[in-house]
């Protein structure tokens, strides 16, 4: 062997992987090459200063310095890091709450003067039940007393068109409470749809799993790792298993999240432990 | 290095100790890769920094991962993203383990902690492959090479070390 697959090798010669017969001819090239002999001297020096005197321990107090540092900031998941999160959304939420209190005091003022509704405006306003999903009929009772103290009557039913213009030209109204009382059967897991959910609803989805102390899985049973959704990326399937003794809870949260009915799952499902029971959520942007 | 059973399950499952636990177990490893790869002077806040990490994203962690192999992995990330090591090679250390500093800081990163992790840690060549994600045979060559520079770059003052 000459001396440059020679050298190529010593790092495994010093380290007896190499097979006898190819060892022997590291041996033979070493004895004969005085450069390639010094660098197996210089090598070993290395390593033997290296395996004596690398080492090193965390200096003293290191551990607690470190769990002190984790105790400073808030438990990952936890009610406190989804707090974080809203408050930093605050100044976009204010300025929507301050708008849209605007237009309701607008609104009562102008029911309060008793004038003559523009026709513009009544028939915005007429209109807005009709443009309401059929579960909100509380909502669509309450719209039609506001339309200038006129009789109530009965409103017809909104078209499929209707619903469809809502869910495209303003999304919020499409959201409205649905009862929480529906019953749960552990026995036909349910699907519940999330839509226009915004960009931080998986993280939303994972608080709730945590207060139901539950896991958030994909369909093969591995974590799921929730992530701010986007354009490009604006709809997530997820699973959440609880425990069967939180599965109410965590069927009202999920109707009262979702705002729609929920359906039977059709399709694969993560594979549960005992006592646990999952709920598929598909959300969207 | 042998795996604390069921510490990323303990620590899902909210034990309070798990992650006291894993700091203990991993430090003095952890510090000396932070150590031998940045100096002395950023050592023990990497080492904090990689921990505080791994503790934000511990609560996602598949259970069956080799924690010690991911720890070491998001360790190496932050000593990439961390540069080259410019403070004094000796702060503190005594003449032979400055002797190594000097030698290591002269190696380009990726060989920096391949050879760290095989001589000084004295990883498995297949466990640094895990860590690192690498194939065996780039292992391999890196630390050669690493340890060829040192040797090389090490002959020069031998007679005095």
């Amino acid at each position: 062997m000459d001396s440059f697959f020679a050298r190529n090798r010593l790092s495994s010669y010093l380290d007896r992987t190499l097979p006898k017969n190819e060892a022997e001819a590291i041996s033979e090239a070493i004895a004969r090459d005085i450069a390639l002999s010094a660098d197996v001297q210089a090598m070993q020096k290395t390593l033997s200063m290296m395996h004596t005197c690398g080492r090193a321990q965390a200096p003293t107090g290191f551990n607690a310095r470190t769990m002190a540092s984790i105790a400073a900031r808030p438990v990952p998941g936890s009610q406190v890091a989804w707090l974080q999160r809203r408050m930093a959304r605050m100044p976009a939420e204010l300025l929507a709450l301050a708008g849209a209190t605007i237009v309701i005091l607008i609104a009562i003022n102008r029911a309060d003067d008793g004038a003559d509704p523009q026709p513009g405006a009544q028939q915005s306003t007429i209109e807005a039940p009709v443009e309401v999903p059929k579960d909100n009929t509380e909502a669509v009772d309450e719209a039609s007393d506001t339309a200038a103290g006129e009789p109530t009557e009965p409103v017809p039913p909104p078209s499929g068109d209707a619903v469809a213009t809502v869910t495209k030209s303003s999304p919020s109204k499409a959201r409205t409470p649905v009862p929480t009382t529906l019953p749960y059967d552990p026995s036909s897991p349910l699907s519940y749809r999330i839509l226009h959910g915004g960009d931080q609803v998986l993280y939303d989805i994972a608080v709730l799993a945590d207060e139901t102390g539950g896991r958030l899985v994909d369909v093969h049973g591995k974590l799921f790792t929730p992530h701010s959704l986007n354009e490009s990326r604006s709809f997530s399937q997820l699973y959440l298993i609880t425990n069967i003794d939180e599965a109410p809870k965590a069927h009202a949260m999920l109707i009262e999240r979702s705002g729609m009915e929920p359906y039977p799952i059709n399709g694969p499902q993560p594979p549960l432990g005992e006592d646990e029971t999952v709920f598929l959520i598909e959300a969207q942007l | 290095m042998s795996e604390a059973p069921n510490l990323i399950r303990r620590f899902h499952a909210g034990e309070a100790n798990a992650f006291a636990e894993l700091v203990s177990t991993h430090q003095d490893d952890l510090y000396t890769l932070c150590l031998r790869a940045v100096g002395m002077d950023k050592a023990e806040a990497l080492a904090e920094t990689v921990l505080l990490a791994a503790h934000q994203a511990l609560h996602r962690l598949d259970p069956d991962t080799h924690l010690y192999n991911w720890l070491m992995q998001l360790a190496v990330e932050h000593i990439e993203a961390s540069g080259p090591n410019k403070g004094d090679p000796s702060g503190g250390l005594d003449e032979q383990s400055t002797t190594i500093q000097t030698l290591l800081d002269a190696l380009e990163t990726p060989f920096r902690v391949a050879v760290i992790m095989r001589d000084i840690i004295r990883l498995s060549e297949i466990q640094i492959a895990e860590i690192l994600q690498l194939p065996l045979g780039t292992v391999r060559s890196r630390i050669h090479r690493a340890r060829l520079n040192m040797a090389r770059s090490i002959a020069p003052i031998m007679d005095n070390v």
